[in-house]
């Protein structure tokens, strides 16, 4: 079982949606956190069979509704830059990486995964476009 | 799996908890009913005076929390900053000293937190870190990198339906609900005659430290032990910051000053709380910060900040911490309970001076050789921890490194992503360190380092060199889930503070995160060699490049640096990699070199070539003197003074030449011009060239169409005529007429009938900035076949070539043609790439244009591909077709 961090999780998912041509995201926390936490589920669901094993789990306060893990993961990719945070609000990201760059992310490392994020890109963009956006 | 190493934790916490109370459960059991109830005033050197009440004491007393006073409250801080070693005791009393503040601030105007909940959260307080082992989070942090141990994290987190928590919380998680501490607070409330505690206590205590609920009538009460501005928080940031000497911003007393209480209907409440709170409650008591203390709320999350960057992500820190981790990585082995029973095996003063005996005590069993000599290495670690012979940093690397010239390269910026990954992997030690050790090897044998290795008890490096990546990860994500609390009658009366500060942990997460960069740690022996070893590993496996402005951060010298490579390049170790890590040529090493390299750069000055998608990103320019030295080094020792000089020849042919070569024409032309047009399509460079021609005012630019609208003649501006044929294409293509050339690009459509009759009636010129003369002969020669009027105006003849270069200087340039071209189509014949092998026609030029390169330059300086299994990368790349 190969372990894959949040930050393999969150690069192979910017690489597939940036491959779609999706250039930015609303990040409001009613919206965004449930439509990741989807996608880890869809995650959780296919790692057995693919023989990996995530290393985070994404599980939104039970109070507050919220995940730090899904800040913790936006914080890292706009640090590692993969995306960025619009000002002053920080309440849109915008990919910083075009489809060619996002081809070459899921043909190195991740290439085996290659599959998995490709799903895992149409479940966040089947649920995002469900969210009604704020 | 998981489930059964979650099961073997909490059976080992229950047995070690009961092992530590037993005595003194002993003790306490023959003590009387109310036998003590004195209570206790302590001085602390932050709030002067803590004050413990009798059951309180009592559990201070145990050995449970008096271990505390052996681990030391920031693990090997005191290594950086001498004076920072207070412990986990001395914190855990300031803990207890700030939930009384908090709940005083918040039982001000009315009592709205009962006694019972209050000793609830101060005995909480007092406990909260009572699973910390040795060093605190140095071990914790280490033992995590374990599978076995992120299993136990993650089947916990399932259970508790919580994140993010650490091994340290669910050690006393499983501490304050073993059957040893309920039996230990039993008899405190028994001997102390202490009754207040709620029902249940230790299973809401232990609930408390991992931050869940515990009452629902004050349902945030928890998050005053584990939350936005806990009773943790508030202390060890003041205490931290007082003890190491680094003044932080936070006005912690303001900010319990600002700290509110509210009874308010439930309606009232944000409606991610009224979730939280059972259906029949109709009013609860609501706690954050007056409206007007937002501000503190700030405070705390920029003095967090501070202290990250400051303390506990100092490098030296860091290097001290992985020692620990070395000396964890040693020990994991021999734990016969698990890596997660490894921190409460040790004490901080037994890890700071091991010895077998203790490693032995670890194991629970004697040891044999192989472990023995595993044992040496953790006891050498220990050793150099106690005397501050400290790792030290040898490899720094990060997204954003300062005066990084390869920035904009997509495949370094990629690559860079993929390093950071790489080393955030929980593998990483498995996955990257056998080939820098591998590596770490060969540059020791080659430079004759054996000896000064003698210190090291081993032959297996590994344990001394340790890979720390950039941490990733925020600091502050708690502190927006406060709520502002409004005093006024008309104002909603609880505000998400978030909302209104929707900005805070961006900024502070950027300031982090910005700073925030990656090390390889070893010893000091061994850092030239790991430098160079992981300089090679980030460029071959990675496409990184190390810039020199890392170097610093490696307490390097560069002559030191090159003087290594020189010998490692003898000796083949940079065989197959690329020219740009390898030693410098001699050329760079003459004092003659600036300048030529100034020359190259001033030359290059006008140069913008093609925008690639992460220079746009970057807004940055292409040329820098660091990608001249690259380009330069592919050429490697024997050729690179040649390439430079092939570089001091180079012109860039722009703006100013080109029209310049068309008032040249329009001096010596009979006829005026009313019009210039763009040849081609859109995409072509005509439509630069032709704008250009717009700066000479007695000329419309115009398309074609709608020059032929008008009177008058029509002239075309190209900057460069190779053999001419793809302009013979263009005409050929407006015409419809028969193809002489196919160049197999898309054209538009040709001119309808009517109009091509239009075109050949105009008198038409073109001017050439500079190219062949055979190229202006064929097009002239092509456009009478044509039945077109035009003049082919060629200004400059002239242009720089390489053919003058040594021929072993041109055999080089040919090979590496070859190569590029044999890269890019399989379907290209011998012949259509022996006569491109030094730029189409093998002219051998050394030009460009400001937007992009002529194919007739020398195919080396354009090209990209691989040349003896290394990636090319050309000084002025060109816009492929498409």
């Amino acid at each position: 079982m190969q372990a894959l961090t949040e930050s393999d999780f969150f690069q192979g998912l910017v690489a597939s949606l940036a491959i779609r041509g999706v250039k930015k995201i609303s990040i409001r926390t009613d919206n965004f956190d449930p439509v990741l936490l989807a996608v880890f589920e869809r995650l959780e669901e296919r790692a057995q069979e693919l023989e990996i094993e995530p290393d985070f789990d994404i599980i939104p306060d039970p109070i507050h509704g919220d995940s730090q893990t899904v800040r913790d993961i936006l914080a890292s990719a706009a640090a590692d830059g993969l995306i960025s945070f619009d000002n002053p609000e920080y309440q849109d990201i915008e990919i910083k990486i075009g489809p060619h760059s996002g081809e070459t992310l899921l043909s190195r490392d991740l290439a085996p995964l290659r599959g998995l994020f490709t799903e895992l890109a149409d479940v966040f963009l089947e649920n995002y476009e469900r969210t009604p956006l704020t | 799996m998981a489930e059964l190493e979650i099961d073997r934790f909490r059976t080992f916490m229950d047995e070690w908890t009961q092992a530590c109370l037993g005595g003194y459960l002993r003790n306490l059991k023959a003590r009387p009913s109310k036998s003590y109830q004195s209570g206790k005033e302590f001085n602390d050197a932050i709030w002067t005076t803590v004050v413990l009440r009798p059951l309180e004491v009592l559990l201070l007393d145990s050995p449970l929390l008096q271990r505390l006073r052996h681990i030391r409250q920031l693990g090997v801080v005191h290594l950086v900053y001498p004076s920072a070693t207070h412990t986990r005791l001395d914190h855990s009393l300031g803990a207890v000293h700030q939930i009384s503040e908090l709940i005083g601030g918040i039982n001000a105007d009315e009592p709205l937190i009962g006694s019972s909940l209050e000793s609830l959260m101060r005995v909480s307080a007092l406990c909260h870190d009572v699973g910390h082992g040795v060093m605190s989070h140095v071990s914790e942090n280490a033992v995590a990198r374990y599978r076995d141990a992120r299993r136990v994290v993650r089947a916990f987190q399932k259970e508790v339906k919580l994140e993010k928590r650490k091994p340290s919380e669910i050690a006393a998680y499983y501490m304050v609900r073993s059957p040893a501490f309920k039996e230990l607070l039993a008899e405190a409330e028994r001997v102390s005659g202490e009754h207040k505690l709620p029902a249940e206590a230790p299973n809401l205590i232990a609930k408390a430290i991992i931050g869940r609920q515990v009452d629902s009538d004050v349902p945030l009460l928890h998050e005053l032990i584990s939350g936005p501005f806990d009773a943790d928080k508030l202390d060890y940031m003041t205490r931290d910051a007082r003890l190491t000497g680094v003044p932080v911003v936070t006005d912690i007393p303001r900010l319990v000053q600002k700290v509110r209480g509210r009874r308010l209907a439930t309606s009232e409440l944000p409606k991610e709380l009224k979730h939280s709170i059972p259906n029949e409650t109709t009013t609860c008591t609501m706690t954050g910060v007056a409206l007007s203390g937002g501000r503190t709320l700030d405070e705390l999350v920029f003095g967090h900040t501070l202290l990250f960057d400051k303390i506990y992500r100092h490098q030296k820190v860091r290097a001290a911490e992985a020692m620990v981790a070395g000396i964890v990585d040693r020990l994991e082995p021999l734990c016969p309970r698990g890596v997660l029973s490894l921190p409460y095996l040790l004490n901080d003063a037994q890890l700071f001076e091991l010895k077998p005996e203790v490693v032995e005590e670890v194991a629970g069993r004697e040891l044999n050789e192989s472990e023995r000599e595993r044992a040496s290495v953790a006891i050498d670690l220990s050793a150099r921890l106690k005397d501050r012979v400290l790792f030290r940093r040898a490899y720094a690397f990060a997204q954003n490194m300062p005066l990084d010239p390869y920035r904009s390269d997509e495949s370094h910026r990629l690559g860079l992503v993929e390093l950071t990954a790489a080393a955030r992997r929980p593998d990483a030690r498995e996955k990257l360190l056998p080939e820098i050790v591998q590596a770490v090897g060969e540059i020791v044998e080659v430079l004759d380092l054996e000896e000064t290795l003698s210190s090291i008890p081993t032959s297996d490096l590994s344990p001394y060199i340790w890979i720390d990546p950039p941490k990733g990860k925020t600091q502050s994500n708690e502190t927006p889930r406060a709520y502002l609390i409004s005093d006024g009658a008309k104002a909603a009366p609880v505000m998400p503070f978030r909302d209104e500060y929707a900005e805070t942990p961006g900024w502070s997460n950027a300031y982090l995160l910005t700073r925030d960069t990656g090390y390889v740690f070893t010893v000091e022996e061994l850092a030239l060699p790991v430098y160079l070893a992981m300089e090679r590993l980030a460029r071959r496996r990675f496409g990184v490049r190390s810039p020199d402005s890392m170097m610093p951060y490696a307490k390097l010298d560069w002559n030191d640096v090159e003087a290594a490579k020189q010998k490692l390049e003898e000796a083949g170790f940079y065989s197959s990699t690329p020219f740009d890590i390898r030693p410098e040529p001699d050329t760079f090493a003459k004092a003659d070199f600036p300048d030529r390299l100034a020359e190259v750069r001033m030359r290059l000055d006008s140069y913008e070539g093609p925008v690639y998608e992460a220079q746009e990103k970057k807004r940055s320019t292409l040329m820098s003197e660091s990608r001249i030295r690259g380009f330069v080094r592919q050429f490697g020792v024997e050729h690179s003074d040649e390439a430079l000089t092939l570089l001091q020849r180079l012109r860039i042919f722009g703006r100013v030449e080109l029209v310049e070569a068309v008032r040249s024409y329009l001096k010596q032309s009979e006829v005026d011009f009313a019009s210039a047009v763009p040849l081609g399509e859109a995409k072509d460079s005509s439509a630069v060239t032709t704008y250009y021609v717009g700066d000479i005012a007695d000329i419309k630019v115009r398309t074609l169409r709608d020059a032929l609208g008008h009177e008058g003649n029509i002239l075309f501006a190209e900057d460069f005529v190779g053999s001419g044929n793809q302009t013979i294409s263009v005409l050929e293509n407006l015409l419809d007429a028969d193809r002489t050339v196919n160049l197999h690009e898309e054209r538009e459509e040709p001119l309808p009938p009517d109009v091509r009759e239009l075109f050949k009636a105009r008198k038409l010129a073109i001017v050439f900035s500079r190219g062949r003369r055979e190229g202006a002969i064929n097009l002239e020669a092509a456009a009478k076949k044509l039945g077109l009027d035009l003049d082919v105006y060629l200004h400059e003849e002239s242009a720089p070539s390489a053919k003058d270069a040594s021929p072993e200087f041109l055999d080089r340039c040919k090979t590496i043609g070859r190569q590029l071209l044999q890269d890019e189509n399989p379907n290209h014949d011998e012949e259509w790439i022996e006569e491109r092998i030094l730029g189409y026609g093998n002219e051998a030029f050394v030009v460009a244009f400001p937007y992009n390169t002529p194919t007739q330059t020398l195919t080396c300086l354009w090209k990209s591909g691989t040349v003896d299994g290394i990636e090319w990368v050309p000084l002025l790349p060109r816009r492929p077709k498409r």
